[in-house]
This record gives structure tokens, sequence and C-alpha cells, in this order.
């Protein structure tokens, strides 16, 4: 579903950008944006078939967690899992990075 | 058609215009007519907007709504039904149900005498706000109501999908591992409340309820949690205080 969203919105800037064939998609995907990147894979081909993205190259760039303490505010690149602040060593950080899903760029002709 | 020439490096006057309403730039590529436009766009952005209309749409309304999740078989729908029985009568609630297939959830929720709108997201995974914005339509819920809006089992994509609810409520159970909030620590950390159902089981299975908070807490420090068992009542009063608090909040606007 999140690949339809991307290709959707790909589709629609190609199309203003008079682009008639899309042959690769950066997208960004942070570590916890809750997204597989092998299911999107998985997924991808599945949902260009038989629009001017068929056969386009996903390319997938991983954004990694960077997190505050709410705290001492002492910001840390957490472990995969939301772990105590290391400078004061209190529960409570909040995720400054690493939620997003954003399409950075794609080619096309 | 292309906005810009490769050649000469000339941007057309139109297609300046062009690239200034998108806020985006096109650039020649090594290759070819190939080019490169960056877009920089949220792919979430389009939920974001539908759920945050959706929010304006229930505080003018007064109404308080939660969405619910959990993994399969929590018990939310068992919560649901034990809910609205004693307390349906006090305030009124409609109830939105998520699942793949069936009506089975709706009518068990139409059976405590609350209107209900099922929706099936069919391979989906998740309920989206404009689905949540449709059923809403449908229901129309009165001033002052409670929206219970029960997600499709699962812990990780509805983490996602904001739908304009005032609260997050994940229901926990006994009987599955009392390492849930640190396996998926992006559901737990946005939890309002989280409601451990099943408690009655407590002494027939390995779970371990403080190391459950601990483990919780380590996530979302801020979030209450609630020992219950929706089958036998236990714990129920907290849970009921706790939704005519917010409901309080609702009807305020705070």
């Amino acid at each position: 579903m999140l690949s339809q969203s991307i290709v959707d919105l790909v589709l629609e800037r190609a199309r203003a950008e008079g682009i008639r064939t899309v042959t690769r998609v950066v997208v960004a995907v942070g570590t916890a944006a809750g997204v597989d990147a092998e299911a999107l894979r998985f997924c991808w081909d599945v949902v260009v078939e038989e629009t001017p993205a068929r056969g386009a190259e996903l390319v997938i760039a991983a954004v990694p967690l960077q997190a505050r303490c709410r705290s001492c505010r002492h910001e840390f690149e957490p472990a995969p899992v939301l772990a105590p602040c290391p400078a004061c060593g209190r529960a409570g950080v909040e995720l400054v990075r690493g939620r997003e899903l954003r399409v950075t760029s794609f080619d096309g002709e | 058609m292309r906005d810009s020439d490769p050649t000469s490096g000339v941007v057309h006057p139109h297609a300046e215009a062009h690239v200034q309403a998108d806020r985006g730039q096109s650039h020649p590529g090594p290759v070819g007519g190939v080019r490169t436009v960056r877009v920089e766009a949220d792919v979430l952005a389009k939920n974001d907007r539908i759920a945050a209309a959706n929010r304006e749409w229930f505080a003018r309304g007064e109404l308080l709504v939660l969405n619910l999740v959990s993994s399969p078989g929590a018990g939310k729908t068992t919560l649901l039904e034990r809910t609205l029985r004693d307390v349906a009568g006090a305030w009124p609630w409609v109830v939105i149900e998520g699942d793949q297939q069936t009506d089975n959830d709706a009518r068990r929720i139409a059976a405590c005498g609350v209107p209900v709108v099922q929706i099936n997201t069919g391979t989906m995974c998740h309920l989206e706000a404009q689905m949540v914005a449709d059923a809403c339509r449908r229901l129309d819920p009165p001033r002052g109501a409670t929206v219970a809006i029960e997600n499709v089992g699962n812990l990780v994509c509805p983490a996602m999908f904001d739908l304009g609810e005032a609260a997050r409520v994940v229901v926990a159970s006994v009987t599955e591992g009392d390492d849930k909030p640190v396996k998926y620590p992006y559901m737990f950390e946005t939890a309002d409340i989280v409601v451990l159902n099943k408690c009655d089981l407590l002494p027939y299975v390995p779970f371990d309820a403080e190391r459950f908070e601990a483990n919780l807490h380590d996530v979302n420090p801020d979030a209450p949690v609630m020992r219950i068992s929706a089958i036998r009542g236990d714990g129920l009063p907290a849970w009921y205080g706790w939704l005519a608090d917010r409901r309080a909040v609702a009807a305020i606007g705070a």
C-alpha cells in the first residue's frame, strides 16, 4: 500500500513535469518508519506494472535514528529500540529523525 | 515536451513558472533525455492532511475519538462489547470496525445496540484517515459522542497512520510476551494508554506484568497501564474513569 502511495506521488509529479517514462525512484526510509524495505521492494514490481514507471529501479536510502532525551535534551543515535538516555540514564526520549518516509527524487524522460 | 533544454542549459520561461509552482527542481541528467526531478515529499503527507481535517471535525462535534490497536486476538472487540454494555447508556457511542474480511465484529457491536460501520480493508493491514472520514459521515455521531475505532489487528502499520484520533489505546494481553513493548516500540511509543487484558489468566501463564510495565516505560514513560479482564470485569472502573475524563476534555476542546 505504501509502494502504491509512492508510485502515485511520483506519477503525479511526472505528469506535471511532462515526463513519460520513470526509470528510477529514490526514497528515504527512516529506521523507525515501520517500513520493511524488503516488503516495499516485493510490492514495487507489481504496483509499477502497466504504469509509466514500469521496470523503474527503486532505491531505498536508510535514514538512521536520532533521538533527544526529554529530560536533559541530549541528542544521540539510539540502538534499534528506544533506549534510555546514555547521558542521564532516564527513559523518555523522542525521535527527532528516523520516522520519515519520503520520496527524495526520481529519474525519467 | 521538456521543461529545460539540456543542450543549452536554458530554462524556458513557462518552465520556470512550472518549476516554482511545483516547488521542485529539474535538471538534465547525464544520459540523453533522462533527468532527475527533486521531490522531497512525505509519502504519508496526504493521510496526515486528512487526519488533521478529521481532528478539526471531531473537535467541532466535541467527539472523543479513540483508535484501538493491538495484535490480533488481544481482545479489542471483547473490551468494546463490555464497555458498551456498561457505559453506552450513560452517553452516546458509535463504533468503526476495521478488519481485512468479514463483518463478524460489527455484528457483535450491533448486538450491543450501538451504531457501527464495518470497513473491510481487503489486502490492507491498517485503517487510513480517509476511511475514517467516510465512515464518520455515514455514522453521523451526535455531539459529545465517543467514536471508538477498532483498527486492524497489527502492531506495525497502524502506528504510522494517524486517523485524527484524540487518543491511541494500545490493547495488550497476558497471553502474549511481556516483551511486546520493546519488540514493537514504535506502536507502544505512540500509545496514550495501554490496556493490559486477560489479567484473569495471570496465574496460568508465564507473563510477568511488572516486567511488561518496565519494558513499556522504557519506550513510553507517560502512558498509564490498566490491568483488566474484559471477560471478568477486573479493573474496568479505572478504564471507565479514564474514558469519562477524556470525554470531559473533548467537550471543553482542550
